[in-house]
């Protein structure tokens, strides 16, 4: 098994080495050179547009999506990797690939899970208990809005419920936001099998567990 | 104060096995209840599916999935999160007889250095210069990084080659970020080689059991490297 197969999925593409910045007309050079040699995916219908920010003086992004690929080799699915070798046919990338805003950086920087204490419907609000997975607070209690809850996750709301409580912030370009996320744990429905199983794991406990027979 | 700030942190995890792309279409999952009706929606927006060569592609808002030939990677897009773990767990939970080689629990950070000479002392502390500058001078030439891959596995170094390598093996790359300039990318890829008789219900059995610390301890590497790199090394 090769290593590399698990690697995923990000493909990067260093644009400039590090430990070496260059200058501001290298940057507006570069960032046209990429411009004009951008290649395409195959089968993707997205495409690159590698643009200058004008309000970055300092900053080349690469707007648009990045192309994920089964590694982080540069050989693969990549655009040019180098000044060096700006043309990287991406021809044998024969499968659809998966893209994501590569101008947006997203970072969790705190999280609690927690679980519903108790829904009271009549007065819209959970009581959770919360904890931390992200720093050393305790443990604590709170009541928490039902208006928080998504649509989708209504019918998941219920005692016992696992849900996690998350602060993320957003980067695009120089503009910094901050968001809280709270999403219920989804896990499969049972299914007929799965609850036949379970009931035959029971039987095999209760038989485990069977009153022993005293004889006189 | 941290020299260092934390751009972006995603998570994907990539199984490697004989897996049927046609079945974790969005509608399987969200009839098993693993996604939102409006995740669904926004995955049938983006769905590419070629059934017939093996391919299934989609993105809702917060990860997207690609199974194609046989790996299956799932990745975040608005920050690493259990969520992942969940929906991981709950896959191959549900396909639990399906045959698996190996899992990858992949994290991917951005790191903005608050310094330009950070960003240097970073790359000279990765690969020192001395020995490239004997052969292109510093007057003349600059020498930078552009990636560097170091693989760690459990157990010291001997000397035997080649090298055994255990079953659980880290790589990390490092990589400036495409993003911006003075952003550095680092990707580190948990390796768990399942060997020839396991299957999806030992996928999610070990990520359940391992995603949580892995994640935590990925970021503290970062940290680690970071920092240990761009405030040891004297210039």
């Amino acid at each position: 098994m090769s290593m590399s197969e698990t690697q995923g999925g990000w493909s990067m593409v260093p644009p400039l080495p590090i430990d070496l910045l260059p200058s501001r007309d290298a940057r507006m050079r570069r960032a046209t050179r990429l411009t004009s040699t951008a290649p395409r995916v195959v089968q993707s219908h997205a495409t690159e547009r590698p643009e200058v920010d004008d309000n970055e003086g300092d900053l080349v992004q690469l707007v648009g999506p990045e192309f994920l690929t089964s590694s982080l080799e540069p050989a693969v699915g990549q655009m040019a990797t180098s000044l060096a070798h700006p043309q990287v046919h991406l021809a044998q990338v024969a499968d659809p690939t998966i893209t994501i805003d590569g101008s947006v950086a997203s970072v969790t920087i705190a999280r609690w899970e927690g679980v519903v204490l108790d829904l009271r419907q009549g007065e819209g609000v959970m009581s959770v208990l919360l904890r931390s997975k992200s720093g050393s607070e305790p443990d604590h209690t709170c009541d928490i809005s039902l208006k928080v809850v998504s649509e989708d996750d209504g019918d998941l709301v219920e005692p016992g419920a696992v849900f996690y409580l998350e602060q993320t912030r957003h980067q695009r370009r120089r503009t910094i936001s901050l968001a809280q996320t709270l999403s219920f744990r989804r896990l499969p429905a049972w299914s007929k099998s799965m609850l036949d199983s379970v009931a035959a794991a029971g039987v095999e406990i209760q038989k485990r567990f069977k009153a022993p027979t005293f004889v006189k | 104060m941290s020299k260092f700030d934390f751009e972006r942190f995603d998570a994907s995890i990539v199984v490697v096995g004989s897996l049927n792309p046609a079945i974790t279409t969005p509608d399987w999952l969200l009839n098993h209840q693993l996604i939102s009706q409006s995740d669904r929606d926004s995955a049938m927006q983006s769905l590419q599916a070629l059934v017939p060569q093996g391919v299934i592609a989609f993105e809702c808002d917060w990860f997207s999935l690609n199974v194609v030939h046989q790996k299956f990677t799932a990745i975040t897009k608005q920050g690493s999160t259990p969520r992942l773990r969940d929906l991981i767990v709950s896959i191959f939970g549900l396909l639990g007889e399906t045959p698996v080689s190996a899992i990858g629990l992949n994290f991917h950070a951005d790191c903005k250095l608050s310094e330009a000479s950070d960003y240097y002392r970073f790359g000279d502390a990765l690969a020192p210069k001395e020995i490239w500058h004997r052969w292109f001078p510093e007057s003349e030439f600059a020498v930078g990084v552009l990636a560097q891959t170091m693989e760690i596995s459990p157990g010291p170094r001997t000397s035997a080659f080649p090298v055994e390598k255990g079953k659980s093996i880290q790589q990390v790359t490092i990589q400036p970020s495409p993003r911006a300039v003075g952003v550095v990318s680092l990707a580190i890829n948990n390796h768990i080689d399942l060997g020839a008789v396991a299957t999806g219900r030992d996928v999610a059995r070990i990520v359940s059991e391992q995603w949580e610390r892995k994640e935590e301890e990925s970021r503290n590497l970062v940290k680690h490297l970071v920092e240990s790199a761009v405030g040891g090394v004297d210039k």
